[in-house]
């Protein structure tokens, strides 16, 4: 069970933008700040990525997988200090990138 | 894409159910410790299951078909790019969820069998809420079954793509809150409640926010007992330039001038392949097209080498607008701020 809240990775832009609040009908927002995995931005560059949060090392704690457009899925482990480390590619038993494939 | 990390043919372990691009639902199955390759989710007649078009990969061409329709007719022609795996008629199965990319609504497939045999319909439903079909005019990015308004029934997230490079509007995120009772044998969704609205694309000189393409996902990310999202998606922006002196503004011009007579070039040669394929069917298209290509093939990367350097050189003088992919958290705040309008926790 995870207890301890992740210290986000910000950038600088949103220093100045996080104490604004983005309203939706009931539910309030912090203003959106991109996440981190190692030195890079999650997810960047990727085609269309599509993020989907699950436990995959059983530590208790979220880690984070990022499909894309092209089939492929990428994983960022959550670590105890509430950041992630850098994506790695999600693979299949015999070690080959695990491939939805793709037109 | 939109990979789902559930228990699919119930075997105790998690699986990837994800739609994807070619059109089909795909499961990589689990044994708790890897994923096997994904393989394509059929009907209970053995065939895939799709909305209108779909790729073929032994023809490897874009294939239409109505045989899926609901009764009655599709509404417009869909293609699915998202599924997800949710027991709509809480009958004790997986049913399917399929987000429509091309025409913006959201179907159902219901499950006949079990997880362990599942027997898939051979039509797809359409999806309705608070009475009317869901339908995003920016078409359908995602689904997601979750339980935002945690009352222990299933509710759908569906996220839009919205207008994937021009000015138009871009994505949002809505929750369809399911209203079924426990006893009730079918989801029935309210009206949709917007979470993140959809994007007006303000041109800030830094990404502030998913503009298009937005794949959402909800977790509790910071353990404050509320849902926060998390959105892979595209952000546009222009970043601010420098000052320019005399000279670097005719430079500019100069460079824009060229950048213009190249492009008017490259669609010189695109009405040159658009005339040499007109009134063909797909598959005399594919290889007119591939052919008239191929003979242009080193005019098209002079022009490609061309466009790519001047670009370079007009955004160091005046940024050109951005659009690059991210991932972004949404921190909920509807726990702390009732928290501290009641000074209760």
């Amino acid at each position: 069970m995870q207890t301890q809240r992740p210290r986000l990775a910000l950038t600088a832009l949103t220093c100045a933008t996080l104490t604004s609040l983005a309203f939706a009908q009931g539910t309030l927002f912090k203003a959106p700040v991109r996440l981190h995995a190692g030195d890079k931005m999650l997810g960047m560059g990727r085609m269309y990525p599509s993020p989907a949060a699950h436990d995959l090392n059983g530590d208790g704690r979220f880690d984070i997988v990022v499909g894309d457009l092209r089939g492929h899925l990428t994983f960022a482990l959550q670590q105890a200090d509430g950041t992630f480390a850098s994506e790695q590619k999600l693979m299949d038993a015999k070690g080959k990138v695990l491939d939805f494939g793709n037109w | 894409m939109s990979p789902q990390f559930v228990d699919f043919n119930g075997d105790g372990h998690l699986d990837i159910v994800a739609g994807i691009f070619d059109g089909s639902p795909h499961v990589a199955l689990g044994d708790g410790t890897h994923w096997q390759q994904p393989h394509t989710i059929l009907d209970k007649a053995g065939e895939r299951v799709v909305l209108n078009s779909y790729w073929d990969f032994t023809k490897k061409q874009w294939v239409k078909t109505d045989r899926c329709d609901p009764e009655g007719g599709a509404p417009a022609e869909g293609h699915l790019t998202s599924a997800i795996a949710m027991d709509w008629d809480h009958d004790g199965d997986f049913d399917l969820v399929l987000g429509d990319h091309k025409s913006g609504y959201v179907y159902l497939r219901r499950n006949e069998g079990s997880n362990q045999a599942p027997l898939f319909a051979l039509r797809n439903e359409l999806v309705t809420a608070d009475g009317k079909a869901i339908h995003d005019p920016g078409t359908i990015a995602n689904v997601r079954a979750i339980d935002w308004n945690n009352d222990g029934q299933l509710d759908l997230m569906v996220s839009g793509m919205g207008d994937p490079y021009g000015a138009d509007t871009g994505g949002g995120v809505a929750v369809y809150l399911n209203q079924a009772d426990s006893s009730d044998r079918s989801t029935q969704l309210g009206a949709a409640i917007s979470l993140i609205p959809n994007s007006k694309k303000v041109q800030t000189p830094e990404p502030s926010r998913p503009d298009v393409g937005l794949h959402p996902e909800a977790v509790d990310f910071d353990g404050d007992g509320d849902l926060d999202l998390i959105v892979g998606g595209y952000s546009q922006w222009t970043p601010a330039g420098p000052e320019l002196n005399a000279e670097q503004t005719a430079e500019l011009a100069a460079m824009r001038a060229q950048l213009e007579a190249v492009t008017k070039q490259s669609e010189a040669l695109y009405a040159i392949i658009k005339a040499g394929t007109k009134g063909l069917d797909a598959e005399a298209y594919t290889k007119k097209y591939a052919e008239i290509y191929d003979s242009q093939r080193d005019q098209h990367a002079a022009i490609a080498k061309q466009r790519q350097e001047l670009s370079k050189s007009i955004d160091a003088l005046a940024p050109l607008p951005k659009r690059v992919s991210f991932t972004w958290l949404y921190e909920n705040l509807t726990v702390s701020a009732t928290e501290k309008s009641t000074g209760q926790r």
